[in-house]
């Protein structure tokens, strides 16, 4: 009976992306800023999707979160891991009308730069920088049926 | 064409801004980002996540080379397989190997050193041992180091015999990327370790770094001379005449002569008169104790340490018998 149970939340797991993918989809893109000289002579910032790096290289990461669906999306948490091998650049964290907070524990817990603590190696407690950040985590009270949201935020390879 | 202009800004932009830090992550590392969404809809909870972005780190050449000598190399003309040591240091985030060239044609060079020859520190220890460490060939035992690895290199020199006294001669080593060098950003498509691309960095894919010989002509001379008065007021030495000796040590040149000591019999047919030895004019005891300087063994022995540049003087006198 057991198995039956755990079977059936199987295929409920495994069904639901594709159900809803059409009314909320989250996209992912790694972004590179690079300075061209555009047609007037300018320089200008352009920004190529990233597939090679180097070492101290900064990247851009953008999410896009859209509302595809007839229904209000209600408490949208978008959640970023810090890459591995690349360290948050501090205070590059974007994402109009949302409540940006961060993680030093690996996706735990989440809370204001301010707030968050990490401790050395001899348990002594010390405020967190951004290198400390695991995860950050975006809040949006409503993502309305037909709005898209865009956040972001900036990490350079190790 | 601006495909290619933006292409070339988007290398020269990557690269970090400092150097001779050795780069954390691996070439050929893949990174992988994915975001997640999570949200309510009419009670019910939804989680679903992006696509996952995926990124490859690109080898990024680069390396630095260092004479390790603390100072000049001191050496004396005329010498042959006078070295001097280099460490090279694989500063880029892949595996490396290099070319060495050596050249001695040095701005600034008062001598030339001569026969310049490459060697390996095959054993690893730091020190040149000619029966263990191998000497370079550049199609056979390129220096291979891997990701912040670090080799010590020797290069041999002979010193020609006409080198004047205190004179500089310079040897430059130099080591270069086999997979490329040149401005930074230059990038080699695919030449990278498993494949991926291989970018230069800020040492430009070479270094070259100089020692320096400082040739020295140190000399010590000793002069000795003696002065005799006969006790009838003149100079002839007739028994009981007293000798006075006086002994002239100089040492000149460049560097150090280290340990010098003046040992002198006392002559034949004489008897060392007690209480007259002195250095640079100040008495020292006969007895063998924590001074300079002792009458032992039929003999005068005076120790004058590690002198360098100037002349300090024993003197004392013997009776003829």
């Amino acid at each position: 009976m057991n198995r039956i149970i755990s079977s059936f939340l199987l295929l409920a797991l495994v069904a639901l992306p594709g159900l809803v993918a059409a009314e909320v989809e989250i996209s992912s893109q790694a972004l590179i800023e690079v300075e061209v000289v555009n047609e007037k002579g300018e320089k200008e910032i352009q920004q190529i999707q990233a597939t090679k790096v180097l070492p101290g290289t900064e990247l851009l990461f953008v999410n896009s979160c859209l509302n595809s669906g007839e229904k209000a999306a209600d408490d949208v948490a978008i959640h970023n891991p810090v890459p591995e091998h690349m360290t948050y650049v501090g205070g590059s964290a974007y994402g109009k009308g949302t409540i940006i907070t961060f993680s030093v524990d690996g996706g735990q817990n989440f809370a204001s730069p301010e707030k968050l603590t990490v401790k050395d190696a001899e348990g002594k407690e010390s405020p967190a920088e951004a290198k400390d950040y695991t995860h950050i985590r975006w809040l949006l009270k409503k993502l309305a049926p037909g709005e898209q949201g865009e956040v972001g935020f900036r990490a350079r390879l190790n | 064409m601006k495909r290619v202009a933006a292409l070339l800004a988007a290398l020269a932009l990557w690269l970090p801004a400092q150097t001779a830090v050795a780069r954390g992550t691996p070439a050929g590392t893949s990174i992988s980002n994915q975001a997640s969404v999570s949200y309510t809809m009419e009670t019910t909870e939804i989680k679903l996540t992006s696509n996952a972005v995926t990124l490859e780190v690109a080898e990024l050449i680069d390396l630095e080379l260092v004479w390790q000598d603390a100072e000049n190399v001191v050496v004396q003309p005329g010498v042959v397989d006078k070295v001097l040591i280099f460490r090279l240091h694989n500063t880029g985030n892949g595996q490396e190997s290099f070319l060495l060239l050596t050249d001695n044609l040095v701005d600034g060079n008062q001598f030339q050193p001569d026969n310049p020859r490459i060697y390996l520190d095959t054993d690893g220890d730091g020190l040149f041992d000619p029966a263990l460490d191998l000497p370079y060939h550049p199609e056979s035992n390129r220096p291979a180091l891997g990701l912040d690895a670090s080799m010590t290199l020797f290069v041999l020199n002979d010193i020609p015999d006409a080198t004047l006294d205190g004179y500089l001669g310079s040897s430059r080593l130099t080591a270069t990327a086999v997979t490329g060098s040149g401005p930074p950003g230059t990038a080699f498509p695919g030449k990278g370790d498993g494949g991926v691309n291989a970018v230069i960095g800020s040492s430009q894919g070479t270094s070259a770094i100089h020692g320096t010989y400082q040739a020295s002509r140190l000399e010590v001379i000793a002069t000795k001379s003696a002065t005799v008065s006969d006790p009838f007021g003149g100079t002839e030495p007739v028994p009981g005449a007293t000798i006075a000796y006086r002994i002239a040590v100089a040492v000149s040149g460049t560097g150090i002569a280290s340990g010098v000591g003046v040992r002198d019999p006392i002559p034949d047919g004489t008897t060392y008169t007690p209480n007259t030895l002195t250095l640079d004019g100040t008495s020292l005891t006969d007895g063998a104790d924590d001074d300079e300087g002792e009458i032992a063994a039929g003999a005068v022995t005076v120790r004058l340490g590690d002198l360098q540049g100037m002349t300090r003087t024993v003197t004392f006198r013997v009776t003829i018998d």
